[in-house]
């Protein structure tokens, strides 16, 4: 069972043994009246074309560990690398999806996808072109002038992937990307989610996502770095050995075994806070 | 009855002082109008509750009462107060009829704020409550008393501070009317209080004395803010009992103050925003036609030399030469010049507090206290003190105008400067995030980012400051003092209206005005800022 081989990595063939993104000792405590450490001491790696998935109860720290690596926050102490480099600040090379999407109400999706390219200073017509492209790839053609106001939840959500993928950048951070949304508009938008991943067409084959649900970071995730909360800390980490495409193995008895595993990793974890 | 047993003290009180305009009397003064805003805050508490409930809970009552108390909002106070005034007094006399008047327009100051919180409260309780409490057979007083108060009582604070706070401005105004014939003999209606002693005080030549009441009056507005308001309010956000607020003093924190004053304000939007979503129960079509109707018809009435009987003395008052029909386009457009020229300043102060909100953390520890102070500044009181204090040092012309603008500035730039800095704060921090990861900076962030969040809240804040600056332009265009036999005036609006109630006593003059000025107010109203607002709020932020 262990050594299965990846059915989806054996194709796409790109596999290497550096990471592209690595978190070092990363601290990070809050002062909000009392002092509170977020996060205490978490390192991990995140390699080339793989797909990681943060899972832990709330106040783990996951979603500031993730804004972290974004550049929007920093650490105390520690750092996260990209490339070897560590991130300081926002990088178009690393590039995030939203909970509850981060669209500006005033623009239409065209103008909200056209936005980060508009400011990185790329033409306007390439930016147009791009914007136009992706919005066609998460399955919004029709939409291009709408505003999000005007959108269901599961279409804000794929103008924010369009959004964070026009741009070309290497590393996709996703924060929960999926828990503002109902469980049939999530499935679809995790199949999507997971084609563009494989797409080694795309420049993006690199992505995080936080989540707090069990099946879904088995559904989606290479591999799955595991947190508890008070301080926020890696408590374990679980490759999925489950064969892409995903979606086939739902049924599968490994997919089961996979998600009791976590479940008892996180529950074990759960057990001893109280 | 605890209300109206509080008016009839302050009357009978009132009527020992009258006419003693001494220092040593400023705290019995005080008290008096203390009392005063306090009784007919209680009156309108009553009412807005009795009627808010009935409104929101019965459609019948609703189609009834919310365009009347919306119309009534938007009527400036101020311009139908002499009508009522000269009436009150001919049927009340020996002062009684002051005393009701004064009441009366303190009553029109507060009533709309508690009214529209108790009604948007009311409707906001949600159905699951609703459904619960009729589940488990909660009916009548039961329902009364445990669902509504209760959903409404925090509501119902935060319309009490603001109607507490426009009490106390319009204090100033409702105590003492002063005006001259046209054979030059004054008038003086005043009932006694704080807000007579202020102005009488200038009258008599003691500037200083009259500053000193604007201070008083102002600590008042403040400490009863903190000592009462602002802890009411706390204990009502935590559930806590409310008598022990009054009892035990607690720690005011900039954090406590800041939810505080977006309850407040949030209050203010969600009405705004409400009254929009509401289709208009008149059409706004059928009030420009009224509108204009109305003045043709006044016009070809007057020029056609239409008899007119008992009216002949309205047709000659605008016709006569140098009379006022042709003047009216003219003086419209002074008023609305000087409400302009106060309003764009305001625009411009809060668009860079805005600015400074974004981009600048600790905005936020220095402005709410500002804020909290400023807004207890009585600036109707203010004006009279001010406009004699300039005249030393200027053209009495340019003082009026001077004070009369800063006396609008301040009526119109706390709903904007609020509206305006705690939408900024509210940005979402999606948002905020959103655009430091794509790097948005500099001009780009501020015309794709803030102005665009805080339009919705900008647009809720100008129709509050015109609506507030409407009801004080009038007051500032017409100034009698005593020992001078022509009034200063400016030649606005507010002018016709004063004159043609005081000087002429010509009550159908009065109402042609007012006509006038409200059809102003209101189709400014409808087809600007409302009109604005219906279309960007769906890009609103949320206040909470």
């Amino acid at each position: 069972m262990e050594e299965a081989p990846e059915a989806g990595r054996a194709v796409r063939g790109r596999v290497q043994l550096t990471a592209i993104l690595s978190v070092r000792n990363v601290v990070k405590t809050f002062k909000n009246g009392s002092t509170v450490r977020a996060i205490d001491d978490v390192s991990f790696e995140v390699n080339y074309d793989e797909f990681v998935c943060i899972i832990g109860p709330s106040g783990c720290g996951k979603s500031t560990l993730l804004r972290i690596m974004a550049g929007l926050e920093t650490a105390d102490s520690g750092q996260v690398l990209f490339r070897g480099e560590p991130i300081t600040k926002p990088t178009p090379k690393v590039t995030m999806v939203f909970q509850t999407f981060g669209l500006l109400p005033w623009k239409t999706a065209m103008e909200n996808v056209e936005l980060p390219m508009e400011v990185a200073g790329m033409p306007r017509a390439e930016a147009e072109g791009r914007a136009d492209r992706y919005l066609r790839m998460v399955g919004l053609g029709t939409f291009l002038g709408a505003y999000p106001h005007d959108l269901s939840g599961g279409m804000r959500q794929r103008v924010g992937v369009a959004r964070a993928l026009a741009i070309g950048p290497e590393v996709l951070l996703l924060d929960e990307p999926f828990s503002a949304l109902d469980e049939l508009t999530a499935r679809a938008l995790r199949v999507l989610l997971l084609k563009i991943w494989s797409d080694s067409s795309l420049p993006t084959n690199n992505f995080v996502m936080v989540t707090h649900n069990v099946e879904e970071a088995v559904m989606m995730a290479d591999r799955i770095i595991v947190m508890s909360p008070h301080p926020g800390r890696v408590v374990g980490e679980l490759k999925v050995e489950l064969p892409r495409p995903r979606f086939e193995h739902l049924r599968d008895a490994l997919f089961f075994d996979t998600v009791d595993k976590l479940m008892g990793m996180l529950s074990s974890n759960a057990e001893e806070q109280m | 009855m605890a209300a109206v047993a509080v008016l009839l003290a302050t009357y009978l009180l009132g009527s020992v002082f009258v006419g003693k305009a001494a220092v040593e009397y400023v705290p019995w003064y005080a008290l008096l109008s203390l009392a005063r805003v306090a009784g007919v805050y209680l009156v309108a508490l009553a009412v807005g509750l009795g009627f808010g409930i009935l409104a929101a809970t019965s459609r019948d009552a609703e189609r009834v009462l919310v365009p009347l108390f919306d119309i009534g909002q938007s009527v400036p106070i101020l311009g139908y107060f002499p009508i009522v005034l000269t009436f009150l007094i001919l049927l009340f006399p020996h002062g009684v009829g002051n005393e009701i008047g004064a009441d009366f327009l303190l009553f029109t100051a507060m009533e709309w704020d508690i009214f529209f919180a108790v009604v948007g409260a009311v409707k906001a309780i949600p159905s699951s409550v609703e459904e619960a409490a009729r589940g488990y057979g909660f009916g009548g007083t039961n329902h009364l008393r445990y669902v509504v108060i209760p959903a409404v009582l925090p509501a119902l604070l935060s319309g009490s501070v603001l109607a507490w706070n426009d009490g106390w401005t319009f204090d100033v105004a409702s105590e003492f009317v002063q005006f001259a014939n046209s054979a030059g003999t004054l008038t003086t209606y005043s009932v006694t209080g704080l807000g007579s002693y202020i102005q009488l005080a200038t009258q008599q030549g003691h500037v200083l004395v009259s500053w000193f009441g604007v201070l008083v009056m102002g600590e008042i507005i403040f400490v009863t803010n903190q000592l009462v308001w602002h802890r009411l309010q706390d204990r009502a956000a935590t559930r806590k009992p409310l008598l022990a607020s009054l009892t035990r003093p607690d720690l005011q924190s900039p954090l406590r103050l800041r939810r505080r004053m977006r309850r407040i304000f949030g209050l203010r939007m969600r009405q705004v925003v409400q009254s929009v979503r509401v289709r208009e129960q008149i059409g706004t079509r059928v009030l420009a036609a009224v509108f204009v109707a109305g003045i043709l018809a006044v016009a070809g009435l007057v020029y056609l030399r239409v008899p007119l009987g008992a009216f002949q003395g309205f047709a000659d008052a605008l016709t006569r030469p140098g009379g006022q029909l042709g003047n009216i386009p003219l003086y419209s457009l002074f008023t609305l010049g000087r409400l302009f020229a106060a309003y764009v300043t305001c625009v411009f102060i809060s668009l860079v507090c805005a600015i400074l909100a974004v981009t600048n953390k600790s905005f936020y520890r220095y402005f709410y206290p500002v804020y909290d102070l400023g807004r207890s500044v009585p600036y109707l009181a203010v004006f009279l003190p001010l406009f004699v204090t300039l005249s030393g040092s200027m053209p009495v012309g340019a003082a009026q105008e001077v004070s009369g603008f800063i006396l609008l500035f301040l009526a119109m730039i706390w709903y904007l400067l609020f509206n305006v800095v705690t939408a900024a704060r509210a940005l979402p921090t999606e948002l905020t995030e959103v655009s430091a990861l794509f790097g948005v900076k500099g001009w780009k962030r501020l015309t794709d980012i803030i102005l665009p969040a805080v339009l919705p809240a900008f647009i809720t804040g100008s129709l509050l400051a015109w609506g507030g600056g409407w009801n004080v332009v009038i007051y500032s265009e017409y100034v009698q003092l005593a020992g001078q036999g022509s009034p200063h005036v400016l030649p606005g609006l507010g002018y016709l209206l004063d004159n043609a109630a005081y000087v002429l006593g010509d009550i159908p003059l009065v109402v042609f005005f007012l006509f006038i000025i409200s059809g102003i107010v209101i189709l400014l109203e409808r087809l600007v800022w409302r009109r604005l607002l219906r279309r960007v709020e769906r890009f609103g932020v949320e206040f909470n």
